[in-house]
């Protein structure tokens, strides 16, 4: 009895073990229709193409605390990337006050998230230094204008940063306002 | 029913014994690393993190400079996938690289290649300084030589070996940072760092001190070692020059010789700096970080006050 008793409590158990691996690592049905988030895909029409304008306050060098797996690869002056992909990769020096833009970026959606990388130089690097990002949509309508700040104290600017792809309201009413008869 | 209670026990026994036998079988770890010194072990483990295994030769406070290594050594170095050196000739005699060459030709990384060494004048001989970690920036490309060699040996970890590395190196930078922000509060002029052997010129260059040492960059006697009655009137004369408070023993070099130099300059011994090895498994200096946070601070201490 005592045996059978044994017998059942390690069928139980095998049998939970068994059903908790079986929903642990179980495949998972995608609606290929829908995203992650359970929102439809977008369609390409909406799409639209934006000017991407970066503009430092300081000057940017090679980063000295960059990962280097070729030690003849020089760290990027300006880095933007963009779900994962660079739109943005600055090989030179960069000055204080110099625009680097990029004409054609493609984004959806009425907001886009993107991640801005920039090392200032030793000289700049114990004050706080600012990167002025301006979102410009292909017609020419300012849609976003933000500083970013490093903390100083020898901090590179690394930033998340999320930008608004719709224009400016105010911005909006300041041109139809000096564009109108 | 006796007999019932002993199969079961046994198979008890066995399952835990096949299931602590898989568990080693799945902690296997990726490389086996083995490191000359404190420094390139602790930047090695936060690259690996537990993936891999990562031995020290030096234990903590061992000097480099004049270690002799042992057959266990040669053992170690044996079994090792990567063995990982300063360079430099910081190893006196380089019995890093003899070792990896003499047990099996293992694959070395030299943590010094591709920094910018400083020069050093002994005796008329030009040395190249070896003790280039003290410099952020070079412990930055300490970093990325021992990333690049275990990616080669282990592809399947990459990612994860580069996104420790990127945390670190960031850490590095504030590291950095941090370091430039508390040596201004030292008066430009006390900016002097007497210490025992030559090892805080890349410190010094980084944050504007000047370095003085009574022995040169080597405490051994193998290349450019030793202290001269030169050097040491050099010494006394500068911290007299420079009124600086206080002169540093080193945790891994013989505190005699600096604390008779600070009775003859009459000047106090400002504390203990960690240089050519970090400090004991669970002290403040048991790690880079550390152990520069804590030099950092005993030389603000000292030199800061007024």
């Amino acid at each position: 009895m005592r045996f059978l008793a044994a017998l059942l409590i390690a069928a139980a158990i095998l049998g939970t073990v068994g059903i908790s691996q079986h929903m642990l690592t179980r495949r998972v049905r995608f609606d290929v229709t829908r995203d992650a988030h359970g929102h439809a895909p977008v369609e390409p029409s909406a799409f639209q193409h934006y000017r991407l304008e970066f503009t430092p306050t300081f000057d940017a060098v090679t980063d000295p605390f960059a990962v280097r797996l070729d030690a003849s690869e020089e760290a990027p002056r300006l880095l933007v990337q963009y779900a994962g992909e660079a739109l943005i990769r600055l090989d030179r020096d960069w000055r204080r006050g110099e625009v680097v833009a990029l004409d054609s970026a493609t984004f959806a959606g009425t907001d886009a998230e993107l991640v801005v990388q920039a090392s200032p130089s030793g000289d700049d690097s114990t004050r706080s230094c600012g990167l002025r990002v301006r979102v410009i949509r292909e017609d020419g309508v300012l849609c976003d204008d933000q500083t970013l700040w490093t903390e100083g104290g020898g901090a590179a600017l690394l930033q998340s940063v999320m930008v608004s792809l719709e224009p400016i309201l105010e911005q909006l009413d300041r041109g139809l306002g000096e564009g109108a008869p | 029913m006796h007999v019932m209670r002993r199969i079961l026990a046994l198979a008890v026994a066995g399952v835990c014994l096949l299931g602590s036998v898989a568990l080693a079988v799945d902690r296997e770890p990726a490389l086996r690393i083995v490191c000359s010194t404190t420094q390139t072990a602790d930047l090695a483990r936060e690259i690996v993190g537990d993936r891999c295994e990562v031995i020290c030769i030096l234990g903590p406070g061992v000097n480099p400079h004049v270690y002799q290594p042992v057959p266990g050594d040669s053992r170690l170095v044996e079994s090792a996938d990567i063995c990982v050196q300063n360079g430099l000739h910081l190893e006196g005699k380089n019995w890093m690289a003899s070792l990896a060459r003499d047990n099996g030709n293992k694959p070395l990384v030299t943590c010094a290649d591709n920094i910018q060494p400083l020069d050093l004048e002994y005796e008329g001989e030009m040395v190249k300084d070896p003790h280039a970690w003290f410099d952020p920036r070079n412990a930055s490309i300490y970093v990325n030589n021992i990333l690049k060699e275990v990616v080669r040996q282990d592809p399947d970890g990459a990612a994860m070996y580069t996104a420790r590395a990127e945390l670190y190196l960031q850490q590095l930078r504030v590291l950095d940072g941090w370091t430039q922000k508390q040596i201004s509060r030292i008066p430009a002029e006390r900016r002097v760092l007497v210490t025992s052997h030559d090892a805080f010129n890349y410190f010094a260059a980084r944050y504007g001190m000047k370095v003085r040492s009574p022995v040169g960059w080597s405490t051994g006697s193998e290349i450019g070692g030793g202290m001269t009655p030169e050097r040491r009137r050099r010494v006394v004369s500068s911290i007299r020059t420079f009124a600086v408070p206080a002169i540093f023993v080193e945790t891994s070099v013989n505190p005699k010789m600096i604390r008779e130099i600070a009775a003859e300059a009459g000047v106090a011994v400002g504390g203990e700096l960690y240089s050519d090895a970090m400090g004991e498994s669970g002290s403040a200096g048991e790690t880079y970080i550390g152990m520069m946070r804590e030099n950092v601070i005993t030389i603000v201490e000292a030199l800061g006050s007024l």
